[in-house]
């Protein structure tokens, strides 16, 4: 093995995260090179060495009502401060049911209504003025006649 | 705890249960705030990304599907919050040139020798100053290994990319580290 590669697998190997046949590979390479040996000592001290950063401080005590006041603010804000993808969603929903309504709409709608050109005459009326057409044109009663005289005008 | 233990707050939390969160708080946010503090060495911007994440939590739990591992989601959430969060905190860094909130004091048998606290003082900044240089991934990525000490495959889960990426990252972040070393 060459210390180019020796010096490439190091950190891994410091960390643990080299394979098995690497790991051995590597070892039987540190045991005859001294400069790769010297390179792992001042690796492992520098690592070591990052502890100076310092201790991270405790968590705050009063977190945690921060947390919950956040969440009530959130709870709180008006519609135009919600976050984009709330909006958008909302946004969805609105355009789904205005669709429905206007799809629906649209499909139970069968035309003008018939009133709007004869106003006042039902179905049955209808029937009725056939009949009672019938009965004048081929001269079949009088009875029929007097039905065509109680249809409204 | 038990990880199943961690998915059945989630279930309450999607729920609007708040107790269920602080359950989850008490559980988890040591490591929020500790990885946040650890990554910009400012206390103030360690609290809001905490805050923020758990706020993120109750408002995005429904979302969270059980097969993940609840930490794995979490620490996502944590790392995204801190990798968004760095120009506010090169911005305030910048703005005034002192080190971040950085000189708290240092536990030292030596504190009543004051040149010594003062050099030690010195050395954690100018060590926190070359760290806050690195690339935002390469930083993250020692920071969790180093003080988290996870391994390999967990960084790659929670940075969203490959092992070898993440051996990649440390690699480079450990080169910077050693020229600051023998400086
Ligand atoms: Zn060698």
């Amino acid at each position: 093995m060459r210390c180019f590669r020796a010096r490439s697998w190091l950190f891994a190997y410091l960390d643990g995260e080299l394979s098995e046949r690497r790991r051995a590979a590597l070892e039987d390479h540190l045991m005859r090179c001294s400069r790769c040996s010297a390179e792992l000592c001042s690796s492992k001290k520098q690592w070591a060495g990052l502890a100076n950063v310092g201790p991270a401080p405790s968590i705050p005590s009063d977190l945690w009502g921060h947390v919950i006041q956040a969440l009530n603010e959130a709870e709180r804000l008006p519609w135009y401060r919600l976050h984009r993808v709330q909006i958008f969603r909302a946004a969805c929903v609105t355009a789904c049911v205005a669709l429905g309504f206007v799809s629906g709409a649209l499909l139970s709608w069968r035309g003008p209504p018939a009133d709007s050109v004869r106003p006042e005459i039902s179905v049955s009326e209808e029937m009725l003025v056939a009949e009672a057409f019938d009965a004048t044109a081929f001269g079949l009663g009088q009875e029929k006649e007097g039905l065509l005289r109680c249809i409204p005008k | 705890m038990e990880p199943t233990d961690d998915k059945q707050l989630m279930r309450s939390v999607a729920a609007g249960d708040r107790q269920a969160l602080k359950a989850l708080y008490e559980r988890h946010a040591d490591f929020v705030f500790r990885t946040a503090y650890r990554f910009l060495f400012d206390q103030e911007d360690a609290r809001d990304i905490t805050q923020s994440v758990f706020v993120t939590v109750m408002q995005t739990a429904h979302r969270y599907k059980p097969e993940a591992k609840l930490t794995t989601w979490l620490y996502r959430v944590v790392v995204n919050r801190c990798l968004n969060h760095r120009s506010k905190a090169n911005h305030r860094l910048r703005g005034s040139q002192n080190e971040p909130d950085h000189l708290e004091r240092v536990p030292a048998p030596e504190e009543n020798q004051p040149d010594r606290l003062m050099e030690r003082a010195e050395q954690m900044a100018r060590l926190r100053n070359a760290l806050l240089q690195l690339p935002e991934r390469q930083r993250m990525a020692l920071v969790l290994k180093r003080f988290e000490e996870m391994s390999y495959e967990e960084i790659a889960e929670v940075l969203g990319c490959s092992k070898s990426s993440v051996e990649s990252l440390l690699f480079r972040a450990r080169q910077s580290m050693k020229k600051f070393f023998c400086e």
